[in-house]
């Protein structure tokens, strides 16, 4: 049976289901009890799962961040709750230091399961300290996974596979996505680390988007599709690992490609998409590959600019539409 | 020397005084691997601070776990490592304690509880309040210990996880090494008020003790350690040592920061081995000579554990994308697309 | 036991210490921690302690001298005369000591047939320690059974040969070391050493980097990766660069008629649609393409086919075979994704890299991609003879005549050079006449 449900429902589900399966779970972050964070995203956990497994701390991001290191070295599954993105770089010590590197530094002795979730994305006017995405930071640190759920239906999944993880996994929700909602199965099931999701069929460009991303991309497809071009759309769910082999098969047929996330651009996601859709698929390209990613500028509050800094469909299109007619977007 | 109690027997005297002399035996040996340029690297020697990581981890179960620093060999050693894999590790060798991995700064010991050194200064805070939430959340009934030394009081992570650690009452000790220098700066240039005071202000009990004399380490981290099983920690101890070398192996100019009569008096006068067997023959539970065995006994698995790292073989190539994640052979392989 | 006393590494990155001074003299006791001598590192003096007890014995190094750290300088032995130690060397803690570089520009043994991977030394020409000028020959080398003469390729003098007349010596490798100056002592042995280790490499200074001897080397030409342009670089994209590159298109008739670069595979159609008589020069046309025979035993090929077709338990199309061995021999002259297509008994067939699906498993493919190769079976044809030339494409045609096949490779001239078109032509003919070469 499959019902529709919110993101932030279908997170909160798939903590809940993992709580009950594994007594080794717990929640700890800011005003995750009672208050079910600012989201609203944890709200009745506490009821069930009772203060000691779903932890309210202090306003300590790297403290608790290091607790739950230790917690998981030492036989815990804890899920770390960090309510805003931007608080990463409050975290990276013991995120980037500690818990991605143990289980190397240690010659695989040690493990670290734990999972972090935070969330990205702007245009909620919350400008430059409470907006930002910032998951290309976390991809390039080896020994963290790093998943970015498009929909409730991924979001659930993603984030069960993620608890059962062995591994540090950060997980990004958009936090304009929480009250979408999408066709989530009543029954269980895991989405695997590294398989991208064809989300559309096409034949004349790939759009491989992330996140709230796929949304856009979508929107731009059909946009495209009553111009006559056909734009096939490519979620690829975790960024590390990277499911390239999709991605690659995709563009070897369209042989023209925009990437689409909301991190800044430069030294991006991106970037490293683009990247290597261009040393694997180089002779297949009739078109220089597109980035678009955030505008490489610190979030700005006011809503006439913030709009400015996020890709949109419109201009997706645009792109899309320009190098399909053989048109530069680029300089030649 | 502290009195001793009727319920140490001689076996227990004995441990202490061998696992002194082993730290200080692996350390003369790891100064010389260095010295003589056979260690890749460098590293921090824990001598003259022996009485620390033995009296607190005597005091201590496998199950009990510490986390350590960046001058760990003594934890390591007290914790219950063998020689070969720690001198293995030293030297970046397969058979080290982390595949060669982690080197001097992060040697992990997990069959005996040793979460493992960290080279971030106050890095391993976090870490070990964390593994006491593991054991208060899941029932468990080991209690960890923190060292940590005087310059790691000045992170701020420590004040958030004491913080924590006594809302929650957590079954951690926070051992803070003072050895009077924090790297190459006097501690009381570092540190204002008082170290202890800091704990007591998130209600946190705290102790200052010798840490030069292991028997009056060792009754208090029993202590403690009993009262932590029973859920009335954390805790906090500071311990009054002395590190004899530099701040690293190759921290040799030190007159600016420190005198030498210092150094020779902590040396002559109040060095944790020579005391406490002085106390041992004064008990009559050894002889002078009997000592000598020991200590000759040790030297020579020092001496042999460091000839059979250095003839042991590095790590294959192949190793180098291993253990970047649990369940994945390769990373490299996996990180370019998981089918 | 005696004790090695090692210059000691004491700051965090130094590789040499000064010795300043030694505070004991040679076969004067010492005890631990008695100051042994003192060093300069880092700008400042500081004094060594001895580790063991003993007396100090075996000095290698004096006072003012700048010391290797890790290098042993003197031993701390049991007895004043250091007799202690068996062979006593107190040689320095150093690596063997190598054979010492010359220096020079290196000469190697050149690739100078098609597929040569060695060369046999005939004779030298030159005696180590001669002098010599470029254009001198060196050495006769013989390759795919001929005699060729290597010149010598630098001016100076024959400073060291490591190859011997009568040994065969892999391609690449140095044989012998030209230098400016007069060698004070040129060397000459055999490639293959009595110890049975390979010749070793003379260390080459900054200045030498091993050069490819000239002259001598027939020059292969590639298939032009890019599309050549008398007015400079054509602007086209990686996918319409490769395509004109396989369908034998000139995009430079592109810009000739006109069309706005950057060229897009849409633009390849344009270039199709124009005929062909309008090319501003008809002399580079389709009329001038190159043709290739050979000529190969065709029982290999037969036999393969019946092992093929027994152990896969399906019969195994000859020319699907054909279409691996084309592809193999065309990727060999540098091709990178190979669209093959096979036309045989009036039926076509197209192969997408089929030699990397393994012989008796390449499938068709459905395609609109235009083929790299054209691959024809003629056999069991009453013809005995093509020469049909006009084509956009390479193409193989297969005749057979009882036990032998009779290959014909033409290729428009601006698709290969002569010499790939032989390659080609050789490598398919080689692989059929030798199926066993492809397995392996």
């Amino acid at each position: 049976m499959t019902r529709e449900i919110t993101l932030s429902k279908a997170v909160n589900e798939a903590i809940a289901e993992e709580m009950r399966r594994d007594p080794t779970v717990f929640l700890i972050g800011e005003d995750v009890a009672e208050a079910g964070t600012p989201f609203k995203v944890l709200s009745g956990l506490v009821e069930e799962f009772g203060t000691d497994r779903v932890i309210d701390t202090p306003i300590s991001e790297p403290g608790f961040m290091g607790i739950a290191v230790g917690a998981a070295m030492t036989g815990s599954r804890p899920i770390v709750d960090l309510m805003f993105g931007d608080f990463l770089y409050l975290v990276m010590d013991q995120l980037c230091n500690q818990a991605a590197k143990t289980h190397y530094m240690s010659g695989g002795k040690l493990k670290v399961p734990l999972v972090l979730r935070t969330n990205m994305g702007a245009t909620r006017r919350s400008a430059a300290q409470h907006s930002q995405s910032l998951q290309a930071i976390v991809a390039h640190i080896p020994g963290l996974k790093v998943a970015m759920p498009s929909s409730a239906y991924e979001a659930k999944g993603l984030m069960k596979t993620a608890i059962r993880d062995d591994n540090p996994v950060v997980i990004f929700e958009d936090k304009l996505m929480y009250q979408d909602k999408a066709p989530v199965p009543e029954e269980e099931y895991l989405i695997p680390f590294g398989e991208a999701k064809i989300k559309r069929d096409g034949r004349d460009i790939t759009l491989v988007a992330t996140s709230s991303m796929v949304q856009v991309a979508e929107e731009a497809a059909t946009t495209l599709a009553a111009e006559g071009i056909s734009a096939e759309v490519i979620d690829p769910r975790t960024i590390v690992p990277l499911d390239e082999q999709t991605i690659i098969n995709s563009v070897r047929k369209t042989s023209r490609a925009i990437v689409i996330d909301e991190g800044h651009q430069s030294y991006g996601v991106t970037a490293e998409i683009a990247a290597r859709i261009n040393e694997k698929a180089f002779y297949h390209l009739d078109a220089p590959v597109i980035r678009m990613g955030a505008m490489d500028v610190p979030v700005p509050f006011s809503p006439a600019l913030e709009d400015l800094t996020v890709p949109t469909a419109e201009g997706v299109v645009e792109n899309a539409r320009k190098i399909c007619r053989g048109e530069l977007v680029h300089a030649a | 020397m502290s009195a001793a109690k009727n319920k140490h027997n001689t076996e227990d005297y004995l441990r202490m005084y061998k696992q002194m002399v082993r730290i200080r035996a692996f350390e003369d040996n790891a100064n010389q691997l260095y010295l003589s340029a056979k260690m890749p690297g460098l590293t921090h020697m824990y001598s003259g601070q022996e009485a620390v990581a033995v009296g607190i981890c005597e005091a201590l179960t496998d199950e009990d776990r510490i986390t350590s620093t960046h001058r760990g060999h003594g934890h390591c050693v007290a914790k219950g490592a063998d020689f070969k894999a720690m001198f293995c590790e030293l030297l970046g060798k397969a058979e080290g304690y982390c595949r060669g991995k982690g080197g001097s700064m992060h040697i992990a010991d997990q069959s005996h509880g040793n979460l493992g050194a960290n080279a971030i200064v106050g890095g391993s805070m976090g870490i070990a309040t964390g593994a006491a939430l593991s054991a208060k959340r899941l029932g468990k009934d080991f209690v960890t210990v923190c060292f940590f030394g005087d310059g790691a009081t000045a992170q701020g992570l420590w004040y958030e996880v004491m913080n924590m650690a006594a809302l929650w009452k957590l079954p951690v000790i926070y051992a803070c090494e003072n050895n009077g220098y924090s790297e190459y700066t006097k501690t009381e240039e570092i540190a204002a008020g008082s170290l202890t005071a800091r704990a007591e202000a998130f209600g946190i009990e705290a102790f200052d003790v010798d840490g030069q004399d292991v028997l009056a380490v060792n009754e208090l981290t029993r202590q403690l350690t009993e009262r932590c099983r029973n859920g009335e920690g954390p805790f906090f101890i500071e311990l009054d040592t002395y590190r004899y070398h530099g701040h690293h192996v190759g921290d040799i100019n030190r007159d600016y920061y420190r005198s030498k009569g210092e150094e020779a008096e902590w040396k002559t006068v109040r060095d944790p081995i020579t005391n406490f067997g002085k106390w041992l023959i004064d008990q009559k539970i050894m002889t002078a000579d009997e000592l000598v065995v020991i200590d000759n006994e040790i030297s020579a698995d020092a001496q042999a554990a460091v000839e059979y790292a250095l003839k042991a073989r590095y790590p294959d190539g192949s190793e180098v994308d291993m253990h970047v994640f649990a369940g994945v052979d390769h990373a490299l392989e996996y990180l370019g697309g998981a089918r | 036991m005696p004790h090695d006393v090692i210059m000691p590494a004491l700051g965090m990155a130094q590789d040499t210490g000064h010795l300043l001074a030694w505070h004991k003299k040679p076969g004067e006791a010492v005890e631990a921690g008695d100051i042994l001598f003192e060093v300069e590192t880092d700008k400042a003096a500081m004094e060594v302690e001895a580790q063991s007890n003993g007396y100090l014995t075996d000095v290698t190094v004096e006072a003012g001298v700048d010391v290797p750290v890790g290098q042993t300088i003197a031993v701390i032995s049991e007895t004043p005369d250091g007799a202690s130690r068996n062979p006593a060397p107190p040689a320095p803690d150093v690596a063997p000591e190598e054979p010492a570089g010359i220096e020079g520009n290196q000469v190697i043994m050149p690739a100078l047939g098609m597929a040569q991977d060695t060369g046999l030394i005939i004779s030298w020409a030159k005696k180590p320690g001669e002098p010599v000028s470029a254009d001198d020959v060196l050495l006769e080398v013989e390759t795919d059974k001929a005699a060729m003469e290597v010149p010598a390729g630098f001016d100076g003098y024959v400073a060291g040969i490591f190859a011997e007349a009568g040994e065969n010596v892999p391609v690449g490798d140095v044989i012998a070391v030209i230098s400016a100056e007069r060698p004070v002592s040129p060397v000459s042995h055999s490639a293959i050493r009595s110890n049975g280790e390979a010749p070793e490499e003379p260390t080459p200074s900054a200045s030498a980097k091993a050069t490819p001897p000239p002259a001598v080397v027939p020059k292969v030409e590639k298939p032009s990766p890019t599309v050549a342009s008398v007015s400079g670089k054509i602007l086209a994209s990686p996918k319409a660069k490769r395509l004109a590159r396989e369908q034998g298109l000139d995009l430079e008739r592109l810009v000739k008629i006109g069309a706005r670069q950057p060229y897009h595979v849409a633009d390849l159609e344009t270039l199709k649609s124009q005929p062909a008589e309008t090319a501003p020069v008809p002399s580079t046309a389709t009329a001038a393409s190159r043709r290739v025979t050979a000529e190969v035993d065709a029982t290999e090929l037969i036999s393969l086919l019946t092992w093929l077709s027994s152990e896969l338990g399906h019969p195994v199309r000859r020319e699907t075979v054909l279409a691996v061995f084309a592809a193999a021999a065309l990727r060999a002259v540098g091709a990178a994704e190979l669209v093959i297509k096979t036309e045989a008994r009036g039926i076509s067939r197209v192969y997408l890299d089929p030699d990397s699906a393994g012989l008796g498993h390449a499938k068709p493919i459905e395609t609109d991609v235009a083929p790299s190769l054209i691959v024809r079976d003629l056999c069991g044809t009453a013809v005995s003879s093509v020469q049909l030339g006009g084509e956009l494409t390479p193409v193989l045609s297969v005749l057979g005549r009882g036990e032998t096949l009779f290959i014909t490779c033409e290729c428009p001239s601006d698709t290969l050079s002569g010499e790939t078109t032989l390659a080609l032509a050789n490598g398919f003919a080689e692989r059929v006449a030798d199926p066993l070469r492809q397995l392996l």
